[in-house]
């Protein structure tokens, strides 16, 4: 069909009276050539003809920041920080990545209930025009939802009809660094400011109101391996942002700057440098380009006035020859003063990594009953395939139990420290087949959700051993430091699959398992009422019983759902928004696929009515 | 290899080069020997253009340094670690199938296909891109360039 109508479509071009090209003129061409305007005033019959790309460059380019003239939600006011502290105070709000700032993506609404959710139809469907993974997690504030899409797409949308009320596209070098695809997980909202953190490593601040720039910061140069896609943090007056670049050799940080201004207020580094406390974990110079990206999103702990964020893999993935040592403070997580961005603690989960297993993926604050005490804790179904509880007041290590199906790279050592089989680590002619393979387990590209009532946490989960393949490692400033390459069998063999796993965070124990064709790769969102929403990459919007996992309603979307869902009400009535647009790099490299509908749809789904 | 097999053209190479390959072949000949100040200037083109021509289908004295490393093991075990870990990564898989970056065994240039092109590439990168030239970062210099250009050659399907 798509063939057909490409074909439909340089049919009619080919039938124009000229080229498209002629209608370009001497003097306005986007190159400034008056070669240009010469040759198409003249055509020749010995010129080559223009191909496909140059006749649609020939057209003016349209404009893609739009702004709303006059401005859309004046009639609320510019959010802060009560409204952020407690950001289900008011139902039709979804004001942070996480849900909350304990990362729980679970929402009190009941208006949706296990009765009638099998009744959800789509309210409206928006085309995103971008492609290659639509990870978002939309913020939904006085009646506008603003979604970010691939190649740092921002869209304000009235949130009841889908209507487009102002866009912004980030401006984007060709020689970009993204580690796997032109991503963004989503926007952030402070004060009267949308932030973007950027595929170029800047975070832009745009007015909520019409789209116009606020300001725009630069992180770092991007050109030495830096990008960011993830969504900030607000804790106050700052967002806190973490860039990634694990995949080529940078030193990893995170930051905080001041969201009226866009002026940093600190950095913190995830790699010591010569005479700081870790750097004796580094052999010789490597922590030079020791990676520990921080590319995801932290939490925040009001209680403690503590600020929590985790890293990722040292770099080069693949091969630890050169960094011998724990190489600190990879894989690991972070307890920071909000205020100066000073440490006050770390655990790290998986020492000297040479498998791609980041650190980071989402982390919950929870609180537990052990021995009869309350404890305040972190739980994580991180990559490497445990999940995790630590003390939140000193990073202590709690628990750790196994939440993947198939495991065989490590078993963990009552102080948390994993004993590493000596046979998976990876080889020139590897034969041992390593579980779970470099994407997890669970990966901080999507986010699962945690019930505070039931205890649960509901992680979706890829199911995906690989073959670790090493090679000889050499740094080049903005390219690839890897020294290796995952050689993804299970993919290949179609062996691949996955399961939404609902883990009690109190016990370690599985609770159910909703088991997927393909590994989960989209994000969860659950509710007060018992619900589990979710996507997998069969492109399906999924509702599951949070007690038991059946699936209570699907829809089929079209596009593989690597977003993450969000709830909320409005005029009473609920409302799930949920994204659709995967990528076949990703699907060929994680699941096998290779067939994969090109684009991104948001869908908004609602209950009819009564 | 052999010789007689590497002579013949490779398949789907595409006309279209990029803007930094002609330059690296403009570097190319301007590197391939000082010019002599005496002597018919037409000759020393023509002599230039059979040697590049020569160097560029592989065959004749002046084989590629890549040729000669595709007959030394070593030289080509060391080339596929350096393809696995620096080029392969999350870019140029060792299988076929959807990556980020062009699979390298099927013969389909996009940047040309010689093993001077590939070299040059290598070295150069492609502009616009996220190819990032490498240069002189290569623990062995320029041989392990030609170690790498020798192991995407061994493993080529199309030879």
């Amino acid at each position: 069909m798509a063939r057909a109508s490409l074909a439909l479509f340089l049919l009619l071009l080919a039938l124009l009276p000229l080229p498209l090209g002629c209608r370009r003129e001497a003097g306005t061409s986007t190159n400034g050539t008056a070669d240009d305007g010469a040759r198409d005033a003249s055509p020749n019959a010995t010129d080559p003809p223009l191909d496909m790309l140059e006749m649609l460059d020939a057209l003016p380019p349209l404009p893609t920041h739009w702004i709303a003239d006059p401005p859309i939600a004046t009639d609320v006011p510019p959010v802060d920080e009560t409204m952020l502290d407690a950001p289900f105070a008011d139902r039709s709000r979804w004001l942070h990545y996480g849900g909350d700032h304990r990362g729980h993506r679970h929402s009190p609404i009941a208006s949706l209930d296990k009765r009638n959710v099998g009744r959800l139809q789509v309210a409206w469907a928006m085309a995103t025009g971008t492609q290659q993974q639509f990870e978002v997690s939309p913020i939904v504030y006085g009646g506008i939802l603003y979604a970010s899409t691939s190649y740092d797409r921002v869209l304000a949308l009235d949130a009841r009809t889908g209507e487009i009320l102002w866009r912004y596209d980030h401006p984007l070098p060709p020689d970009m660094k993204p580690c796997c695809g032109p991503v963004n997980r989503g926007v952030s909202i402070a004060g009267d400011a949308i932030l973007l953190a950027t595929l170029d490593a800047r975070l832009v601040a745009l007015d909520r109101r019409s789209g116009a720039i606020l300001w725009n910061s630069e992180i770092i140069d991007y050109r030495k391996g830096y990008s960011a896609t993830a969504a900030p943090l607000v804790v106050g007056r700052r967002a806190i942002i973490g860039v990634a670049g694990g995949e080529y050799g940078i030193r990893g940080f995170f930051d905080a700057y001041d969201v009226a201004t866009g002026r940093r207020l600190w950095r913190h580094y995830t790699v010591p440098t010569a005479g700081e406390p870790g750097v004796e974990t580094w052999a010789g110079t490597s922590y030079e380009t020791g990676g520990a990206p921080a590319w995801t999103q932290g939490a925040y702990d009001a209680e403690t006035d503590t600020l929590f964020w985790t890293t990722g893999n040292p770099s080069p993935d693949f091969n630890g020859d050169a960094r011998a040592g724990d190489n600190l403070f990879s894989n690991a997580l972070l307890a920071v003063d909000p205020e100066t961005g000073e440490r006050k603690w770390h655990f790290q989960f998986t020492p000297h990594d040479v498998w791609d297993y980041d650190g980071n993926t989402q982390i919950y604050l929870v609180d537990v009953e052990r021995d009869g005490e309350r404890i305040p804790a972190i739980a994580q179904a991180n990559r490497n395939g445990y999940f995790y509880l630590l003390d939140r007041r000193d990073g202590r290590f709690l628990r750790a139990t196994q939440y993947v199906e198939q495991m065989n790279w490590a078993t963990i050592g009552p102080d948390g420290r994993p004993v590493v089989s000596p046979e998976v680590y990876p080889d020139e002619e590897p034969t041992h087949r390593v579980c779970p393979g470099n994407m997890g387990g669970m990966n901080g590209a999507w986010s699962g959700s945690f019930d505070p009532k039931r205890g649960l946490a509901f992680i979706p989960t890829v199911e995906a051993c690989q073959l670790f393949v090493k090679g000889i490692s050499v740094y080049s400033e903005g390219a690839p430091f890897m020294a290796g390459t995952p050689d993804t069998i299970d993919a290949a063999a179609r062996k691949a699959y996955g399961h939404v796993s609902a883990v009690d965070v109190a016990t370690g124990e599985i609770r159910w398992r909703a088991r997927q064709r393909y590994p989960m790769m989209g994000g969860v969102v659950s509710t007060a009422s018992g619900l589990v929403f979710t996507g997998n990459l069969e492109g399906e919007a999924l509702a599951l019983d949070a007690d038991t996992g059946e699936v209570l309603w699907r829809f089929r979307m079209g596009g593989g759902v690597r977003s993450q869902p969000v709830v909320f009400e409005l005029d009473g009535r609920p409302h799930l928004a949920i994204g659709s647009g995967s990528w076949a790099t990703t699907d060929a490299f994680l699941a096998g696929l290779d067939r994969i509908p090109e684009g991104g749809h948001l869908f908004v789904f609602t209950l009819p009515d009564p | 290899m052999d010789v007689a097999m590497r002579c013949r053209p490779f398949p789907s190479s595409r006309p279209v080069r990029s803007p930094d390959a002609s330059a690296a072949r403009a570097a190319r000949r301007a590197d391939a020997g000082p010019r002599r100040a005496h002597g018919p200037r037409t000759a020393i083109g023509l002599l230039l253009s059979a040697s590049l021509g020569l160097a560029l289908s592989g065959c004749g004295a002046s084989e590629s340094p890549a040729a000669r490393f595709a007959r030394d093991p070593d030289s080509l075990k060391r080339g596929r670690s350096l393809f696995v870990g620096t080029c392969a990564a999350y870019c140029h898989g060792l299988q076929p199938g959807v990556r980020d970056a062009p699979y390298l065994f099927d013969c389909d240039w996009k940047h040309g296909g010689s093993d001077e092109e590939i070299f040059a590439t290598i070295r150069a990168g492609v502009p616009e891109t996220r190819m990032q030239g490498f240069a002189d970062r290569m623990p062995e210099g320029d041989d392990d360039v030609w170690r790498i250009v020798a192991f995407i050659r061994s493993k080529s399907e199309c030879r």
